[in-house]
């Protein structure tokens, strides 16, 4: 009870002490708040691509390439294939009997962006009438469908917000046709935002090709994809590669992901370390400055440990008012931001996403800073020797 | 010169407090400097790119095809040397982690158009005699422990044979850029003949994804360019043109906005930094007070006071930041070469930057303390404390 109430006396002194020592007690503040806003902003990147690219994807869905195409831009599955996969169990049936199986042509198209006007890659999905029973989320926000048999696009809500030229009635051309925005449509904030949809038939003559790029499945239940994989795999024509929705789309995101969170880890750890020396400054200086008083604390019965644990404490107080303020600054300035990234195939458009749990993970790097930036000088404080600090007065 | 042993002995008053701000400096120029050192890479490679060779592509995009039919059309234009053409396979060898990219190449004219591929000749003429040979580029070989004579399978993305196998066979019987003194451009890629992809191939026969343009004189890339676009208007493969350079800036630019994501951390590490060592620096002019009081008591004058204060400052951010740009140059080629990009030394042009950098911070640092020093009067100082 008595190592608390030291514990808690010695540390209120400190803390009533820092706005003395106001500018020094900043550098742990600052240095910690570059660290987690850096941290944070990076790895919100990361968690932003993630969920875009997982709230497309649905367990009970499955999607089929060709063996070995690892995107469904660069996947062809033919009309002899459709036939096949048609054919095996599992796919779900509408009331009407209808089988839930959507064949898609991706193709991709470049056009001018909002802005600089730098050309980049549009998707263009091309779509059967089945997709609505295959794909309900997507869901016109203005404008009409597109009609089979014309030129006609439905803009996704991100691609609209990125590219020029996308609003209801603007028409753009490619594959040596005018092709007219007819509605703008959202898809639960998925990667199918970035993307414009037409037609299949369309789509497919226009651009000179004779396959489809993916055959997307409702399945009867996500217990039905075993079944589902077993049949296509064992059939000895076929050459495809099922997957489950969540598999396909979590490694859709893998690389970039991964790439970006090295890029946090390393630029926020080698700043860490630069944060570290900073905390350790000025826990040195505060214990220097103070060498009197702990000594007289000291004297008058405190114990060691009550004082290296008001300085831990007090390390770890200005660490917590950093990482809040790094991730706050993080948050204000970046959170829901958007930014596309992608490449020849197409551009994917994310929305920066700065949650608890990374603000979370700020807070535990600033502990962790803290409390390395603490101890040493906790220690020396801890070892002051009385008499020799108090005949310095 | 002779106040250099005052200034040493001011800069080590608090040996720890010294080293633990030098220590940060450090640590912000390496950062610093591999940051910047990426940037620099890329616009180094970016220079080195030619202005008088064009990319020619379908409009609608870069993975679009175009007839092979137009490589005689495009070599009728007037101020073009010499037409080669490019075929992506989007590759991998053994295992999908294994990607890397490909291309079939028009065999016989890429060497004229490409000299810096620098293929040795009896390689390229082992080429000529192999219809399933490849070249390869001297990185990706070492990747995969290539060597020439080794029959290799790669599996292709984009490419369906007419047997409905991805896998195509190839014979090593050449590297490229190997040589010591390349820059090391393609030496990532792979080398295919054009004809035998375009014969076994199931669909797509008879077309190409690009073609390469030698000219005349860069002055002229503008005009051509636009003369090639001219030719093939309205046709159902309308095309893009533009000079290498440009061909590379447009594909950095569909990953992202990479300059300002890197100056952004860069601003956010420099602020840091400032933040801390004027910190010390005020806190090295506030512990001295007394001593101040006594130079100035020995005929020392205002200015000269502030200004043994800003070199002071100078001398440990000039101090830090050259063995935070030393450490950066010892590990950037190895950075950038995991980039994919090859190693590639750090730009004289990063260490020019931050050794600027590391000026302007110890002279904004310490301003406000050295001011503070000039002005302090003698009796105030020798009664600080």
């Amino acid at each position: 009870m008595n190592a608390i109430r030291q514990i808690l006396t010695i540390t209120a002194i400190n803390l009533r002490s820092i706005p003395q020592r106001l500018g020094t007690s900043l550098v742990i503040c600052v240095g910690i708040a570059g660290v987690v806003g850096v941290l944070t902003t990076v790895l919100a990147m990361a968690t932003g691509l993630k969920s875009t690219l997982t709230n497309a994807a649905r367990e009970d869905r499955a999607i089929v390439l060709r063996s070995g195409s690892l995107a469904e831009a660069l996947s062809a599955v033919s009309r002899d294939d459709l036939v096949a996969i048609e054919a095996a169990p599992g796919i779900r049936r509408t009331v009407e009997g209808e089988q839930s199986i959507s064949p898609e042509v991706l193709v991709s198209v470049n056009l001018p962006r909002k802005g600089d006007g730098s050309l980049n890659a549009l998707p263009v999905r091309g779509l059967t009438p089945a997709a609505a029973e295959v794909r309900p989320e997507i869901t016109l926000v203005r404008g009409r469908m597109f009609a089979d048999g014309v030129y006609e696009l439905i803009v996704g809500r991100s691609a609209h917000e990125q590219f020029a030229n996308l609003d209801i009635g603007d028409v753009v051309t490619f594959h040596s046709g005018d092709w007219s925005v007819v509605g703008i449509f959202s898809s639960d904030g998925d990667v199918h935002e970035s993307e414009a949809m037409t037609d299949a038939t369309t789509l497919m003559s226009a651009a000179h090709r004779t396959v489809f790029s993916a055959v997307t499945v409702t399945l009867d239940s996500p217990a039905a994809f075993d079944g589902f994989r077993d049949a296509l795999k064992s059939d000895p024509k076929l050459n495809v590669d099922p997957q489950r929705e969540t598999d396909y789309y979590a490694g859709q995101s893998k690389q970039i992901a991964a790439l970006l969170e090295i890029v946090a880890r390393t630029v926020g750890g080698i700043m860490a370390i630069g944060a570290l020396f900073g905390a350790l400054n000025t826990m040195y200086s505060a214990v220097s400055t103070r060498t009197v008083e702990i000594a007289t604390l000291r004297a008058i019965g405190f114990g060691s440990v009550p004082v290296v644990v008001s300085v831990l404490a007090e390390a770890q107080l200005l660490a917590l008012i950093g990482a809040i303020a790094g991730g706050g600054i993080a948050w204000l300035l970046f959170n829901g931001n958007a930014f596309s990234t992608g490449g020849a195939l197409g551009q994917v458009a994310l929305k920066l996403h700065v949650g608890a749990s990374l603000i979370g993970t700020g807070i535990v790097w600033a502990a962790a800073i803290g409390l390395l930036g603490g101890l040493f000088p906790a220690i020396r404080a801890a070892r002051v020797p009385v008499a020799q600090a108090l005949r310095a007065v | 010169m002779k106040y250099l042993p005052l200034l040493w002995a001011g800069l080590w008053r608090k040996p720890i407090r010294t080293v633990l701000t030098l220590l940060s400096i450090v640590v912000a120029f390496l950062l610093f400097g591999l940051l910047q050192g990426v940037l620099s890479g890329f616009d180094g490679a970016l220079s080195k790119m030619s202005d008088t060779r064009l990319r020619v592509m379908n409009r609608a995009n870069i993975l679009e095809a175009l007839p092979i039919a137009y490589e005689a059309q495009i070599a009728r234009v007037p101020g073009v040397t010499e037409v080669t053409h490019a075929t992506i396979l989007v590759a991998y060898y053994q295992e999908p982690k294994n990607g890397f990219s490909a291309a079939a190449l028009g065999f016989d004219t890429a060497a004229d158009v490409f000299p810096e591929m620098n293929v040795p000749a009896d390689q390229f003429e082992a080429l000529r005699r192999t219809r399933t040979g490849a070249l390869v580029g001297i990185e990706l070989a070492k990747r995969f422990n290539w060597h020439i004579g080794d029959h290799v399978t790669v599996h292709s993305m984009n490419w369906v044979k007419q047997d409905g196998s991805s896998d195509w066979p190839v014979d090593i019987v050449g590297f490229v850029n190997a040589g010591p003194d390349d820059d090391r451009v393609f030496a990532n890629e792979m080398y295919i003949r054009y004809d035998y992809l375009d014969e076994a191939r199931a669909t797509g026969k008879g077309t190409v994804h690009q073609y390469m343009v030698a000219i005349d004189d860069a002055e002229h890339s503008t005009a051509i360019s636009a003369a090639i676009d001219r030719l093939f208007a309205n046709s159902g493969n309308e095309t893009t043109t533009m000079n290498e350079k440009e061909y590379v800036v447009a594909q950095f630019r569909q990953v992202g906005n990479i300059r300002m994501f890197v100056y952004s951390i860069i601003s956010a590490v420099l602020f840091t930094l400032l933040f801390l060592a004027g910190n010390t620096m005020a806190q090295s002019v506030h512990d001295r007070v007394s001593e101040i009081g006594v130079l100035k008591t020995l005929g020392f004058s205002d200015t000269m006071v502030w200004q043994l204060v800003v070199i002071e400052a100078a001398v440990l951010c000039l101090l830090a930041s050259s063995l935070g740009l030393a450490i950066a140059a010892l590990v950037f080629p190895r950075v950038f070469g995991a980039l994919g990009l090859g190693p590639l030394p750090l730009s004289p042009r990063v260490y020019l930057a931050g050794f600027g950098i590391a000026l302007a911070v110890a002279v904004i640092s310490a301003s406000i303390p050295a001011l503070r020093a000039k002005r302090l009067a003698i009796v105030d100082a020798l009664t600080a404390r």
